[in-house]
């Protein structure tokens, strides 16, 4: 399979999905590859409306966008391998496993836009069937339309959390409690105050200290932390819950970068180890870009302005576009992230961001796995 | 009168096998390792402790006794070595490899090696999983397998229990010699000095004499090397194929136009007392360079389809690769060093460390207590 | 820190060895380990022992000495010693397990088949073990002799045993199953990054190779090191990222040439 694109895209979330059609708007031959048998990353299970500006098609519901990015990168003749895992990568050559056999793309540039996944916890009963994480839950219940049981428990109250317990009420399921380690609540307020009203409690200085049940979870043992987060054991109760949802935030889906010998820096407000990268989303490996939650856990709103940049400097150094072209939508993508990377939520990425930027230009010592 | 104390450089398979026999001999060992212990070609190998793959000759010799020196070890270490006497298969494609073979037979019997030919029917017997277009198989139920990151681990753990040393995290910079004699080490942790310093340092055992005018030729060869998922046992034996064995002693039968031969890809497999399969490996000369590569990866997949078709479903889960210390004549260096005594070198044994890591150990400690350095 | 029994109450490695019988011994079963090193005035495992294998003399004061091919690993002087000293260790029980048989006066009293955590001579967690009998012997004055089953490697370690706790019950390496309580152990015997861990223990290993406990692996160690979790590397990442069947990964001979 020796054909040679201009970009191979990995990864057809709301990153990756806006580089190809930047690529594919300005004439660029495009492949975009995801494991999922549907593009749009995790829009598709996003039945809720979206925040941010009326540019990144806010007020819709995410899968409505999820269709629209893909409608228009179909347009413009971009090629969609789905069903198809990227296990390996050498260069410019990635091996697929696309319709049950292995086959090789090489293309001048890269760009790795493969998301993040969940991170896990461990408790007494962490592994029951039914101890899950909230957003394989989502999908379960928004995408497949699998109900966990009669009520459930969510660990953890970010945006995730919060949506996802709003979401279960919607399908029916009933929110035993959100529980968070911390003294306040970590996602947006509104979308507490919407379990609120529900009468869904948010429970905070709470952690979950057990999962039990005979062959799969039945009750979840719960318990408060003092002002010092230390476990208060006598304040221990249980729920009856059917499922345990965990949303402790996710961590960049980057094996490919580590492999390809990106360097790497750490910044626990962006979810770990990231490759480092410049404002072009290039990182310190020749032709290869990044995009979206593997460049720093985010949102869908920044990870669709980091796929244009990205698309938009491959383009730019594969000659599809003038380097004044480039310049001026970077300066519009850069004013709509310091939007959307202010407020009190917002500004601790733009920092962490910042300090990704400088790492990548050697101010800072690079992380790299050596032997 | 206190024991002697002896330096060995080197917390691997090897380094750790000498330790111990020194310890058994009656000295104190001080192991020192750069790193953690076994974390570099001793943790990124297979555990074949395979008879029928050493070249008839010296090889084969030492590599008799050191199955029986595991034996022994498997019963005397408290630690879980995964020691087992599976038996082992040569899978032989063709009548060419066949008629190669049949002659090692003779000369492997004439070292006490006992061994079969089988037809592919009868072999399939054993090892349903072999493909039906095979010419047929060598038996022997002396090739064994082992876990070389348990045993590296139960050797230091036998070393502590006896009151030896054992030093990570411990860089060598340079040897101490007095009046041309090795008489310690210089690390980043300070001087040691010892009756005797023992070289187990792998890869990196020439550099450190280079400037003493000793630097034998040890080359890095990269063996990449798959692992499976786990599935109950199922691979009874350890099977390696008969062109792993042409590129290892008839390098003239290989054709360099082809992408396995490039690669040196010859089939090894075992599956672990854990259930996961290892499948090596490809041989190449790379420098240290530890990445594995697609190439490789895919060649190895390739071979071992056509050999074994019956684990088509098995899904691979990793790769790695691990640096084999080759000397130019294919033979492990051991013993004193001429120019430097009291310094002992163990170390160039490329693919057959671990099955020759108890008898390397035990001759080392032997040469030591010859030498009249007195435990 | 000095060691020994003199000063923090646990057999050094050298006082350890020092009372071993010898490794051929273990192999053909069951046999005393006299953990009693000072020259205190008693004699009540002399005179327990049927088969005169343990050896004080008139001068009380003398440390017992044991004559491992007599002992049968009876366990009689185990229930007698009042310094509780005396473990009898059965190497040859499996190709994997041994059975330490010792001395015990807490209540509850276990129950056979009951899964508890062996502990090391300073009581900290080494190994899950299984309770194998639960025995009464008349002369011991209520002593109880609890056999458990341990991994063969921690026979010398393992000296006493308690309770599950949480700890001991969260699995962090799904794949593997492997527990918190074994990876603060590893990390406490020197495994200070995730590759170090993964060798010691097999957490990640398996067939997420680590997705799942990476990162708590790394907390785990960050917390027992006192380092910061953002210094702690993951292990390297290799091809296959996806579990890819062996038939599959292979593409068609000579198109990637």
């Amino acid at each position: 399979m020796s054909e040679l694109y201009d970009a191979a895209i990995i990864g057809a979330g709301p990153a990756g999905l806006r580089a190809a059609i930047e690529l594919g708007k300005r004439g660029a031959r495009v492949i975009i590859v995801d494991e999922n048998p549907y593009p749009g990353g995790q829009l598709f299970k996003q039945i809720h409306k979206f925040f941010g500006s009326s540019v990144h098609l806010a007020g819709q519901r995410g899968f409505l966008i999820g269709q629209e990015l893909m409608d228009s990168a179909k347009c413009l003749g971009v090629e969609f391998w789905l069903s198809s895992a990227v296990w390996g990568i050498t260069d410019h050559t990635l091996a697929v496993l696309h319709e049950k056999n292995t086959h090789e793309i090489h293309a001048k540039k890269i760009i790795l836009a493969t998301g993040a996944t969940e991170n896990a916890i461990s408790f007494s009963g962490s592994t029951l069937p039914g101890v899950l994480g909230a957003g394989a839950l989502q999908t379960m219940v928004n995408l497949h339309r699998v109900s966990p049981g009669r009520r459930i428990l969510i660990v953890g109250s970010g945006n995730v959390g919060l949506i996802v317990a709003y979401q279960m009420l919607q399908a029916g399921i009933q929110v035993a409690a959100v529980v968070e380690a911390s003294d306040s609540i970590r996602g947006y307020g509104v979308h507490a105050a919407k379990l609120r009203r529900a009468g869904v409690p948010v429970l905070l200085r709470t952690t979950i200290l057990a999962a039990a049940g005979r062959n799969r979870v039945e009750t979840a043992t719960l318990a408060h932390l003092d002002e010092r987060q230390k476990l208060l054991p006598e304040t221990a109760w249980q729920e009856n819950v059917a499922a345990v949802a965990v949303a402790a935030g996710l961590t960049p889906l980057a094996e490919l970068a580590w492999i390809r010998g990106c360097a790497f820096g750490n910044s626990a407000a962006l979810g770990g180890f990231i490759p480092l990268h410049d404002a072009d989303m290039k990182t310190s490996v020749e032709d290869f870009f990044i995009a979206g939650d593997i460049a720093g856990i985010e949102e869908a709103s920044t990870a669709m302005e980091e796929g244009s940049m990205a698309g938009i400097a491959a383009a730019q150094e594969l000659g599809f576009c003038s380097t004044e072209e480039k310049d001026r939508e970077k300066k519009l993508i850069y004013q709509r992230l310091e939007t959307l990377r202010s407020g009190s939520f917002g500004h601790i990425r733009q920092t962490e961001k910042i300090k990704i930027f400088t790492k990548m230009k050697g101010e800072f010592d690079e992380v790299r796995i050596d032997l | 009168m206190t024991k002697k104390e002896v330096i060995v450089i080197g917390g691997g398979i090897i380094g750790s096998s000498v330790a111990y026999f020194l310890k058994e001999k009656g000295y104190w060992p001080i192991l020192v390792d750069k790193d953690n212990f076994g974390k570099e070609t001793s943790s990124a190998c297979e555990g074949t402790v395979i008879m029928q793959s050493k070249q008839p000759g010296p090889k084969l010799e030492l590599a008799l006794k050191s199955r029986t020196l595991y034996q022994e070890l498997s019963r005397k270490l408290v630690y879980d070595i995964e020691y087992r006497e599976k038996g082992g298969l040569v899978l032989l494609e063709n009548e060419q490899q066949a008629a190669i073979m049949k002659k090692t037979m003779l000369e492997q019997e004439t070292f006490g090696l006992q061994v079969k030919l089988l037809t592919i029917h009868e072999a399939r017997k054993l090892e349903p999983v072999l493909s039906k277009n095979l010419w047929g198989a060598i038996y022997s139920d002396a090739d064994a397998q082992v876990n070389p990151i348990a045993v590296t681990r139960a050797l230091l753990q036998d070393v502590v229990k006896d009151g030896g040393t054992i030093l990570p995290h411990t860089k060598v910079e340079d040897l101490l010699v007095e009046q041309g004699n090795v008489c310690g080490i210089k690390t980043n942790r300070g001087e040691m000095r010892a009756a005797a310093v023992v070289n187990a340092a792998g890869i990196w055992s020439s550099s450190l004499t280079a400037r003493y005018g000793y630097e034998p030729k040890i080359i890095p060869r990269r063996g990449q090397i798959l692992v499976t998922e786990a599935f109950p046992p199922t691979v009874r034996h350890i099977m390696i194929c008969a062109c792993y064995l042409a590129a290892k002693h008839h390098p003239e039968l290989l054709d360099p136009t082809k992408l396995q031969h490039k690669l040196g890809v010859g089939t090894v497999i075992e599956q672990t007392v854990h259930g996961q399969l290892l499948i090596g490996s490809t041989r190449e000369f790379v420098g240290i360079n530890k990445e594995t590569t697609l190439a490789g990866i895919q060649e190895i997949a390739r071979h071992v389809m056509k050999l074994m078709p019956g684990l088509k479903n098995i899904n691979v889960i990793r790769s790695f690769s691990g640096l084999r210390p080759k000397t130019e004549n294919g033979l492990p260096i051991l013993g004193p060093v001429k120019e430097l005594p009291g310094l002992f070198m163990a170390t160039g044994h490329e693919g057959d460390g671990i099955a020759l890591a108890p008898i390397t150990g035990k001759i080392l400690a032997d040469q030591i207590a010859e030498t009249g350095i007195l435990s | 820190m000095k060691c020994g029994l003199i000063y923090d109450g646990c057999l050094s490695q050298a006082e350890t060895a020092s009372v071993l019988p010898a490794a051929e011994r273990f192999a053909k079963g069951p046999v005393a380990v006299i953990e009693c090193i000072q020259d205190i005035p008693c004699n009540p495992c002399e005179k327990s022992c049927p088969h005169q294998a343990i050896i004080i003399g008139d001068n009380i004061t003398a440390v017992p000495r044991l004559q491992a091919d007599r002992c049968v690993g009876c366990g009689l002087c185990a229930a007698q010693c009042p310094g509780l000293a005396i473990f009898i260790v059965d190497a040859s029980y499996s190709a994997t397990e041994a059975v330490i048989t010792l001395p015990y006066e807490y209540y509850p009293l276990p129950k056979e088949g009951d899964i508890v955590m062996g502990v090391s001579r300073s009581g900290a967690a080494v190994a899950k073990a299984r309770v194998l009998k639960v025995r009464r012997e008349t002369a011991a004055y209520g002593t109880i002799l609890v056999s458990i089953t341990v991994p063969k490697k921690f026979m010398h370690t393992i000296r006493s045993f308690r309770a599950l706790r949480e700890a001991d019950k969260r699995i962090v390496c799904r794949c593997e199953e492997i527990t918190e309580t074994e990876i603060r152990l590893a990390v406490r015997q020197g495994a200070n990054t995730v590759k170090d861990v993964k060798l010691a223990t097999r957490a990640g290993m398996g067939a997420c190779q680590g997705t799942s406990c990476r990162r708590e692996i790394s907390r785990i160690i960050a917390e027992e090191t006192g380092a910061s979790p953002e210094e702690i590397l993951p292990p390297r990442f290799r091809m296959p990222v996806r579990p890819i069947p062996l038939a599959q990964l292979a593409a068609e001979e000579g198109k990637n040439d």
